[in-house]
């Protein structure tokens, strides 16, 4: 006999098994996503809520890290379309582009604060491609999927993200310069 | 290639992400141009900060209440009966097939006025018998996000171990324990000496190798403060480390992790994660967790009454 109740408590163990694990790594993520800790916690839990609803459609022991993450970036990108705060302004990477003439260098002594600060500065859409490729270790075609833009957005999103970021560690470089009196 | 189709590339070949031919281009122009090893040296610099920093902000840290709230709440909405289920009050398919029969009958039955079919009912009641115990459940569904949690503590630990004792790199300079005890936990010298006590350190012999007691101090690593005690034993370095957690109260049960060549054996009690990390086998970390369990444990409700 195929029991509904043996179905679900299946499910469930699977489902505690290789979801619930990755619980900090979706909070972090939405953490820097929302840059709110409620927020981040509503998305998490919407996020965990769509998984568990899905499971059927995800293959046991693959990349569950990635899947998650790609049901977060869908509900964050869904969230940020409500608040209004995605707005389609192409020309605005160039400007962004034209605004950096040079590479400056990074600092050796910062602040965890002072980073997260930075980071921060950064305007979302390159700040969240540096986060998914640089800090969660994804790859280009995997970023690509989970923000829903081709390959080669990822490669410029990429490198400008990383050099305004650049420049933004810069910054506190001449502060503390500054400060100094050097 | 030259300067500047390397400049067109670096970024890709900093995230790992050329073909194995290309890859060997940029070598073989890297090996030859300070100007470009600078800028690759420096991507990958930033790469390095940026993961270590934002990964580790204790800002984005899980906290354990609200992981422990929607664990429950996800199990409750897994485990809880389909629409289809409570309409039909069955468990099976074969249970809801049974009530179609019946439900279709009782429709024959109204329309004409011929009952022909029996209800065979024998399935209908299998879920009051087979809904799991809930206590149970809930206790082992938290536990996946515990353990996830105290693995990442357990990683910093491994970390501290590998910066503090053994490479004396942190970034902020390990402060005495008299002076944590000033600044940051009153009970943090007492706990450090409990330690001591429960090793016997210095004085006796530990399990099986000689114990020594090199330096008490403490010290922050990737934002979490540590009270880390580095001891010499049978030949290795070896750190205990204590921190504070927001992790609900383990029963003290000694659970262990591996990053790299590190072990790292723990538990968490009363608010306080602690951890033994070496490079020795598992079963001597254990062996020391064990040792120190009860005087931490006494520190801990100490502090707590």
């Amino acid at each position: 006999m195929f029991g509904f109740v043996r179905e679900r408590e299946k499910k469930w163990a699977a489902f505690e098994a290789e979801a619930l694990p990755l619980m900090p790594d979706v909070y972090r993520v939405a953490c820097w996503l929302t840059g709110n800790r409620d927020e981040a916690e509503d998305l998490t839990q919407e996020t965990f809520v769509q998984a568990l609803k899905s499971f059927h459609r995800y293959t046991p022991e693959t990349n569950c890290r990635a899947w998650l993450i790609t049901i977060l970036t869908r509900l964050n990108g869904k969230r940020r379309l409500k608040l209004g705060q995605l707005k389609l302004v192409e020309d605005v990477d160039e400007q962004i582009a034209e605004t950096i003439p040079f590479e400056p260098s990074i600092p050796q002594h910062l602040t965890d604060e002072e980073v997260v600060e930075a980071f921060c500065r950064v305007p979302a859409k390159f700040a969240h491609v540096v986060l998914l490729t640089d800090v969660e270790e994804f790859s280009y075609k995997e970023t690509a999927a989970l923000l829903q833009v081709p390959i080669g957005t990822v490669m410029s999103r990429l490198h400008r993200g990383r050099r305004l970021l650049r420049k933004e560690l810069s910054g506190y470089w001449g502060r503390k310069n500054i400060a100094a009196g050097g | 290639m030259n300067c500047k189709e390397l400049n067109e590339i670096s970024d890709s070949y900093v995230s790992d992400e050329l073909l194995v031919e290309t890859n060997h281009e940029v070598l073989r122009h890297l090996e030859n141009c300070a100007d470009c090893r600078r800028v690759v040296s420096g991507q990958r610099l930033l790469r390095r900060l940026i993961r270590a920093k934002l990964k580790s902000a204790p800002e984005t840290r899980l906290d354990p209440a609200f992981a422990t709230r929607l664990t429950a709440q996800i199990r409750e909405t897994a485990l809880a009966p389909s629409a289809l289920e409570s309409l039909f009050g069955v468990s099976s398919l074969r249970g809801v097939r049974v009530a179609a029969l019946a439900f279709a009958a009782i429709v024959l039955f109204a329309l004409g006025g011929v009952f022909l079919l029996n209800r065979p009912d024998a399935n209908v009641s299998l879920s009051a018998n087979t809904t799991p115990n809930n206590k149970t459940a809930q206790e082992s569904s938290g536990v996946g996000v515990i353990r996830a949690v105290w693995n990442e503590i357990a990683s910093h630990a491994a970390g501290d171990h590998e910066n503090c004792a053994v490479k004396f790199g942190l970034k902020e300079k390990p402060i005495s324990l008299d002076e944590a005890a000033r600044k940051y936990e009153p009970n943090t010298k007492d706990l450090g000496e409990a330690i001591k006590a429960a090793l016997n350190i210095g004085h006796t012999k530990s399990g099986s190798g000689d114990t020594e007691f090199l330096k008490a101090h403490s010290c922050l690593y990737e934002g979490r403060r540590f009270t880390h005690l580095v001891l010499r034993h049978k030949g290795r370095l070896v750190s205990l480390l204590v921190t504070g957690t927001d992790l609900p109260d383990g029963d003290g049960e000694i659970q262990t992790a591996r990053f790299d060549e590190l072990g790292v054996s723990g538990f968490h009690v009363s608010r306080h994660a602690v951890f033994v990390v070496s490079d020795l086998p598992s079963a001597d970390n254990i062996d020391l967790a064990r040792q120190i369990a009860p005087a931490v444990r006494l520190q801990a409700k100490k502090k707590e009454a």
